[in-house]
């Protein structure tokens, strides 16, 4: 019996969430998630009463939510925190890419 | 059930005040935030900090815990006879992500009640060879689920196994979501998501950027200066590639689609890092003919540093 669980990268997922099925799943208040839109963290399809989010949203949004619990952080505060991670890890993997090519 | 000392997990007093309760909490929060955080066991210590300060900084469940008295860490205990009635808080969604012990004190009641609370969500890492990537990949992954038990209230631990095949594609810190697979929801609430975060295992000779592969290959000074053609591994088998004369350390050479696959079609490249290397030892034959070239060549690397 094949009982494997076939996994999607977030890239190839072409799900889509509401906002409340985005809030359900990342823990996250409606306006929290709304700071994020309009700071540019996520960026959903639709119009502004019927979004559609991306399953990359769900994983942003639930880092978001560890940051927010473990920082108290408010909804400005959490739009900020999340850019500069995302900044981070973009430099992260320009470092790797760089030490790739550093000859030992 | 064993004691959990939430004082002693934030570092206070008993009679610390709610300042230095919060204190201490934000000091241990930025020590273990797992997304700040570089300590190796950074999510289990922060989700340990998060609930002690999660009973001990409001008053009502701060004076509950006391109650149950004082007893050493993972010291073996029960509450006492008349502490029933201050179980059954509500604290939403998130119970599922405490401990078995604040299960057991704050949250045993409410299964009885009907309470409707998520499944749990589970994190995983998977560490996959980079062979491993160029297909799709099955892994067992072993957890221990917490389950409310549906007659008694209290919480097991069921080992359980979960098979997962990752597509081709997965580049290292990959993050997957797997909706439905985590805990299971109580009372008719929906079950919780798993997350994999895929780790490539290092290589002896490969390093992964992204779906990219870099490759040093070691040259000898003549083949640098002269040129040549060498075989050197790729991922999946061997190939060619051609040194043009006066190559230089560093001189990245790059053989299109011998990378890793993309989850797509496609694949990365693969970039050769050329390192000129001399011989550590040469016999005398080896010697007089460098000194030969060395008197012979009016070659000079430094001229740009001026001076004589």
């Amino acid at each position: 019996m094949d009982d494997w669980i076939e996994c999607v990268f977030p890239e190839e997922d072409a799900s889509c969430f509401s906002l409340s099925e985005l809030m359900h799943v990342s823990g996250l208040e409606r306006e929290e998630i709304v700071a994020l839109v309009d700071f540019g963290i996520l960026a959903p399809e639709g119009a502004e009463d019927a979004w559609l989010f991306s399953m990359e949203s769900i994983l942003v949004a639930r880092t978001g939510e560890r940051l927010k619990q473990g920082f108290e952080l408010s909804p400005a505060g959490l739009a900020l925190a999340l850019t500069y991670l995302r900044r981070i890890e973009a430099l992260e993997a320009q470092l790797q890419a760089l030490g790739c090519q550093l000859l030992e | 059930m064993k004691y959990k000392d939430y004082y002693q997990i934030l570092g206070i007093e008993r009679d610390a005040s709610p300042e230095d309760t919060k204190r201490a909490y934000r000091r241990l929060a930025r020590k273990y935030h797992p997304d700040v955080s570089k300590e190796a066991d950074a999510e289990e210590r922060f989700k340990e900090v998060g609930e002690a300060y999660e009973v001990l900084k409001d008053p009502e469940k701060r004076a509950a815990y006391n109650e149950l008295g004082r007893y050493r860490a993972g010291q073996e205990f029960r509450p006492p006879p008349d502490w029933g009635s201050r179980a059954g808080h509500d604290f939403g969604g998130r119970q599922a992500d405490f401990s078995d012990f604040f299960a057991e004190i704050f949250g045993g009641r409410s299964a009885g009640q009907g309470f409707a609370a998520r499944g749990q969500d589970f994190e995983a890492t998977v560490e996959i060879a980079l062979e491993q990537a160029l297909h799709a990949t099955e892994t067992t992954l072993h957890f221990d689920m917490p389950q409310r038990d549906k007659h008694s209230g209290n919480v097991r631990r069921p080992p359980r196994e979960i098979k997962v095949r990752i597509p081709r594609g997965a580049t290292d810190g990959q993050k997957l979501r797997v909706p439905g697979k985590g805990g299971k929801g109580m009372n008719g609430a929906p079950d919780g998501d798993l997350y994999l975060r895929i780790v490539l295992r290092p290589h002896p000779l490969f390093k992964p950027s992204g779906h990219d592969l870099y490759l040093e290959v070691p040259v000898a000074p003549w083949e640098a200066a002269l040129g040549a053609s060498i075989e050197v591994p790729t991922l999946e088998g061997r190939a060619r590639i051609k040194i043009h004369p006066g190559a230089k350390a560093g001189q990245r050479l790059r053989l299109a689609g011998k990378g890793l696959p993309k989850s797509g079609h496609g694949h990365g490249d693969l970039y050769a890092v050329l390192q000129v290397v001399s011989p550590a030892v040469l016999n005398e034959r080896e010697k007089s003919l460098f000194e030969a070239l060395a008197k012979t060549s009016a070659f000079n690397p430094r001229r740009h540093f001026g001076g004589g």
